[in-house]
C-alpha cells in the first residue's frame, strides 16, 4: 500500500509538472497580457517598460524556470491585473466558494443520481427506468450555461422563490449547484444502473434472497455496496468537472468563486492568475483521484493494493 | 417468513419516490422562502454593473472605477448633472490660471469633512492624492498629462499645480474622465494603503461601508457640505458579468437599476422597466481608417492602400447609411449621429457648420459613391482594392459584430471588394502600436473630450491601436495648438484642424452615444447624471426614489 501510494505521489507531481508545461506554453500562446491591460493609446515605449516590469522580456525558458523556481517555495507570482495581489492569495480567496458550490452540487447529484439508477437497474424496463433514461438524455443534452439560465428565469424571476445570482445563504446555492450538478446526475446515474444490474446477476445476491433477506437490504445493502465501487470512480471525474464547470456557472450567477476569477484572468490575459487557478484545479482533482483510489481498497474487499503489487 | 418476503417485495417504486419526494420537501422547507422579497429594503437602492476591470478601492490601480468608487471619493470639481459643466459646488470653490497655462491654483472649500472622521479636507489631501494618481503604477486614463506638476499647498485652502508645459486642459484631468479623486491624507499617514483596502474615507453623498468580490456596499452620509440628502439610505453596487443575469437580476426585483447591453433592453422596458439616460454623449463611434501612418519621415505610409486615396474615404462614408444603421442597431433609442469624433459643443474648435454639412458630404449616397469610385479608378488602380473590416467582439459594446457587418455589406452593395478579418481586440491593440494595422478598425468607442486631448490620442505620432490619419499637415497644427495658450488663437487653430479633418474624411464617424440603464420605476423615479465620467455614470445621489 505504501509503495502504491508513493508511486502515486510521484506520478502526480510529473502530472503536475506536464501542467505546469502545458499551462505556461498555452497562456503565452494566447497573446501579450500588456495588448490586453494597457489603454488604447499606450505609446510603445510604455508597452516596452511594462512588458520589463512583469518579466515578459525574458526569454520563455527563462520566464518558465523563474516560474517553477517560485512556484516550489509557493509563489506564483504577483497578479498583472489586480495590482497588488498574489495569484496564489486571489485563488485561495476565492476557492472556498468554489468549494461551497461544488461540494453542494455532488451532494445534490449524489442524492439524486444514485437512488434513480439502483431503482432504473431494480426496475429494468419499467417506468424507473424510462424516467431514468429521459433524465441521462436531458443531463447529457442540455448545456450547463442553458440550464442555468432557465433556472433563473423560472425560479428567480417568475416564481420569485430563489434569488437569481450571487453568494448569500443557502438559497443562493440551489440553482447554480443544481446547474452544475445535472450533467453528472446523468452520467452517474446511467452507471449506477449499469454496476447494480451487474451486481444483480451474482450469485450471493440470489443467495441472501433465498435466506429471506429484506429485499430493500438486498438491494441498499449487499447490493449497492458492489455496485458503487465504478460510481465512486467516477467521482474523480466529477470532481474535476466541478471546477471546470464552475468557469461556466460562476459566470452566469455572478457567484464570486475560482470559476469567475479565470474568466477574468483570462479576459485579461493575467498569465500568473490563471497558471494559478488550472495548477490549483490540478492539484484539487489528481489529489481527489488520489483518495478515491485508497477509498476504492475500502469499499471492495477483493482490491488490496500491497507491496508486492 | 413468506410474509417478509411479500413485503419485501412490495417495495414497490411508488415508496421510493415518497422517500425522495420527503427528502426534497425537508430541504426545501430548510429554505428561507421570500427571502428575495424580504431583502428589499426600501432604504437600499441595488445598481448591477458591469464588472470594472479591477474590483478595488485604490482608484488609479484601473481605468474605470468610476462606478464602484464615484460615490464616496470626489474629485476637485463638480459637473452639473444637466450641462456636465464644471461649476464651484465641488471640493474647489473657485480656480485660475497664469496666461500660459502653466500655474493653476485651486481655492478649496472650508469645512468639508472626510468619513469616519479623518478631520477636514485641506491641501494637504490633494497633494498627497496627486501623488498617488501620478505613481508609477498608476494607470488612469490621462495619466501622462497630469504627471510633471510641482504641487504645493500654499496653505490648508490654496493649492497650486506648476507645470513646464501649458496645461490648457486641466480641469478635465480633475473633473473629465480621468478624474485624479481625493482620498485622506490622515488615514493614509495613520494606516496606510492597507486603511484605503480596508475602508477607505471619502467626501462623497455616500460612504464605504464594505466591499466583497461582486459587491460593495455603501450608506447615506448625514450633514454632507452640499446640503444635499440622497433619497436612498442605502446604495448597493453589484457587479454581474453576464447580461441575462443583469435582467433576470431587475425583473426579480433584487436590482433596481441595471446596465443592460442594448440588445436585452427592449425586454426590459416590455416588462414595465423604464430607462434613465445620461444629459450628454457619454460615448463615440468611429471606425478608423488605420494604416495611414503618412508623416514625411514615417516609412510605413502605404500609399497603395485604397483609403489612401480621399476619394475612396468620401466614396467609403457614402455608402453607409447611418440612419438605417442606427434603427438596427440601437432600436431603443439612445443613440444619435455626429459629424466629428472631436466635435462636441463647448469644446475648442467646435464649429457648427460642419454639422449643417454632414449630411451633403457624408451621407448616404449610392450615385456619387459609383462616381467617386469611377474618377479614383477603383478597382483597377489598385494593387490590392479589398477593404479589411475588423470584426472584433468589444466589452460592453454588443452592436460591433453587427455593425462591422452592416458595414461590409453597405460597401458591398456599393460595388467595393471587402472582407471581414476576425481579431481579438488586444490583437488588434499590439498591431496599432506596432503600427501594421492596415484595416478598418471599429476601435475607436470613446468618452468626449476636450479637442487637444482626442488630437493627441488620435492624431499624433506615437499613439496606439487607435491612430488612424496621420501627416505632416495635421501634425504641426496639433504641435501649434499644444503651444498655443491664447484661447483665442486656439479655437481658430482647433477650427482649422476641425474642418481639415472634416474635408480629408479621415474617419468614419458612426454614433453619438449616451449612457442608458434600465430603471425599476416602482423604486427608482429618476436619475440625472451628464454622462461625463469613465463609466458615464455620476451623481449617484441623484437616483431619486419612486415613493
Amino acid at each position: 500500500m505504501q509503495r502504491y501510494l508513493l508511486y502515486r505521489v510521484v506520478q502526480s507531481l510529473v502530472t503536475l509538472l506536464a501542467i505546469s508545461v502545458i499551462i505556461f506554453g498555452l497562456s503565452r500562446l494566447s497573446g501579450n497580457p500588456v495588448d490586453a491591460l494597457l489603454p488604447d493609446n499606450a505609446a510603445p515605449q510604455e508597452a516596452a517598460v511594462v512588458m520589463h516590469e512583469w518579466g515578459l522580456d525574458r526569454p520563455l525558458h527563462v520566464q518558465y524556470f523563474a516560474f517553477i523556481r517560485n512556484a516550489v517555495q509557493g509563489n506564483l507570482g504577483n497578479s498583472l491585473k489586480w495590482s497588488g495581489e498574489t495569484a496564489l492569495g486571489m485563488v485561495w480567496q476565492r476557492l472556498p466558494a468554489t468549494l461551497q458550490l461544488g461540494g453542494f452540487a455532488i451532494i445534490i447529484s449524489t442524492l439524486i443520481a444514485i437512488p434513480i439508477g439502483v431503482l432504473a437497474a431494480v426496475h429494468k424496463g419499467g417506468l424507473f427506468d424510462s424516467f431514468g433514461k429521459m433524465v441521462a438524455l436531458l443531463g447529457q443534452a442540455v448545456p450547463p450555461f442553458w440550464l442555468g439560465i432557465v433556472l433563473i428565469w423560472v425560479f428567480a424571476v417568475y416564481w420569485n422563490v430563489f434569488p437569481t445570482s450571487g453568494r448569500g445563504g443557502f438559497e443562493h446555492m440551489v440553482m447554480p449547484a443544481i446547474a452544475m450538478g445535472w450533467y453528472q446526475v446523468a452520467a452517474l446515474m446511467r452507471l449506477t444502473r449499469s454496476s447494480t444490474l451487474e451486481v444483480l446477476d451474482n450469485e450471493y445476491i440470489k443467495l441472501a434472497r433465498l435466506k429471506g433477506v429484506p429485499e430493500w437490504r438486498v438491494i441498499w445493502v449487499h447490493a449497492l455496496r458492489n455496485a458503487a465501487i465504478a460510481p465512486l470512480t467516477y467521482f474523480g471525474v466529477i470532481i474535476g468537472y466541478i471546477f471546470t464547470g464552475s468557469v461556466v456557472i460562476e459566470t452566469v450567477f455572478a457567484w464570486p468563486g475560482t470559476g469567475l476569477l479565470a474568466i477574468e484572468a483570462i479576459r485579461a490575459r493575467d498569465y500568473p492568475v490563471v497558471q494559478a487557478v488550472v495548477l490549483t484545479f490540478a492539484v484539487v482533482f489528481i489529489i481527489a483521484n488520489l483518495i478515491v483510489d485508497i477509498l476504492y481498497a475500502f469499499v471492495d474487499p477483493r482490491i488490496r493494493y500491497n507491496d508486492n503489487e | 417468513m413468506t410474509m417478509k418476503y411479500i413485503s419485501s417485495r412490495l417495495w414497490r417504486p411508488c415508496r421510493y419516490v415518497a422517500f425522495v419526494a420527503t427528502v426534497i420537501a425537508l430541504t426545501l422547507a430548510t429554505i428561507p422562502w421570500g427571502a428575495t422579497a424580504l431583502a428589499q429594503n426600501s432604504d437600499r437602492v441595488v445598481a448591477v454593473v458591469t464588472p470594472p476591470g479591477l474590483e478595488t478601492n485604490r482608484f488609479w490601480a484601473a481605468t474605470s472605477l468610476w462606478q464602484s468608487l464615484g460615490q464616496s471619493l470626489e474629485g476637485l470639481l463638480e459637473h452639473d448633472p444637466i450641462t456636465g459643466e464644471y461649476n464651484g459646488d465641488g471640493l474647489a470653490t473657485s480656480w485660475e490660471h497664469n496666461d500660459d497655462f502653466t500655474v493653476w491654483t485651486f481655492n478649496l472649500r472650508k469645512g468639508v469633512q472626510f468619513h469616519f472622521g479623518y478631520g477636514e479636507f485641506t491641501a494637504d489631501d490633494v497633494v498627497h492624492s496627486y501623488n498617488l494618481g501620478v505613481g508609477k503604477s498608476s494607470v488612469i486614463p490621462g495619466v501622462d498629462q497630469l504627471r510633471g506638476a510641482e504641487v504645493v499647498a500654499l496653505d490648508k485652502y490654496t493649492v497650486r499645480f506648476s507645470y513646464k508645459k501649458p496645461r490648457t486642459n486641466l480641469l478635465y484631468l480633475h473633473g473629465g474622465h480621468s478624474i485624479m479623486l481625493i482620498y485622506s491624507k490622515k488615514q493614509f499617514d495613520k494606516e496606510g494603503l492597507e486603511g484605503y483596502d480596508r475602508r477607505f474615507a471619502g467626501t462623497g453623498h455616500y460612504q464605504f461601508v464594505s466591499r466583497e468580490p461582486g459587491r460593495v456596499m455603501y450608506e447615506r452620509v448625514d450633514g454632507h457640505y452640499s446640503g444635499m440628502v440622497p433619497d436612498f439610505k442605502e446604495l448597493e453596487v453589484r457587479f454581474v458579468t453576464e447580461p441575462a443575469t443583469k435582467l433576470a437580476m431587475l425583473l426579480a426585483g433584487e436590482a433596481h437599476i441595471a446596465d443592460l447591453s442594448r440588445e436585452l433592453m427592449p425586454d426590459a422596458l416590455t416588462a414595465g422597466m423604464t430607462t434613465a439616460q445620461s444629459t450628454l454623449p457619454s460615448i463615440q463611434t468611429d471606425l478608423v481608417f488605420n494604416g495611414l501612418y503618412c508623416e514625411s519621415h514615417d516609412d510605413r505610409c502605404r500609399k497603395d492602400l485604397p483609403w489612401y486615396d480621399v476619394r475612396i474615404r468620401e466614396a467609403i462614408n457614402r455608402a453607409i447609411n447611418r440612419e438605417e444603421m442606427l434603427k438596427v442597431l440601437f432600436p431603443s433609442g439612445g443613440y444619435g449621429l455626429h459629424a466629428r469624433y472631436t466635435m462636441v459643443k463647448g469644446n475648442e474648435g467646435y464649429d457648427a457648420t460642419l454639422e449643417a454639412r454632414f449630411q451633403a458630404e457624408y451621407g448616404y449616397d449610392l450615385e456619387k459613391v459609383k462616381q467617386l469610385l469611377k474618377d479614383a479608378n477603383y478597382p483597377d488602380g489598385f494593387k490590392d482594392p479589398t477593404i479589411p473590416l475588423i470584426l472584433t467582439p468589444m466589452s460592453a459594446m454588443p452592436e460591433v459584430p453587427l455593425q462591422q457587418q452592416m458595414v461590409y455589406q453597405y460597401l458591398i452593395q456599393a460595388g467595393f471588394k471587402a472582407k471581414i478579418v476576425e481579431l481579438d481586440y488586444a490583437r488588434v491593440r499590439k498591431m496599432g502600436r506596432e503600427r501594421e494595422l492596415y484595416m478598418i478598425n471599429p476601435g475607436r468607442n470613446a468618452p468626449p473630450r476636450p479637442t487637444e486631448v482626442a488630437f493627441r490620442a488620435f492624431y499624433t505620432n506615437p499613439g496606439g491601436g487607435l491612430q488612424g490619419w496621420e501627416d505632416d499637415w495635421t501634425a504641426s497644427h496639433i504641435e501649434t495648438l499644444i503651444n498655443t495658450v491664447d484661447l483665442v488663437s486656439r479655437d481658430k487653430q482647433a477650427r482649422a484642424l476641425q474642418n481639415y479633418l472634416f474635408e480629408q474624411y479621415v474617419d468614419i464617424p458612426l454614433f453619438d452615444g449616451y449612457t442608458q440603464v434600465a430603471i425599476n420605476p416602482k423604486v427608482v423615479s429618476g436619475w440625472n447624471f451628464p454622462g461625463v465620467t469613465s463609466a458615464g455614470y455620476g451623481h449617484w445621489h441623484l437616483i431619486k426614489a419612486a415613493n
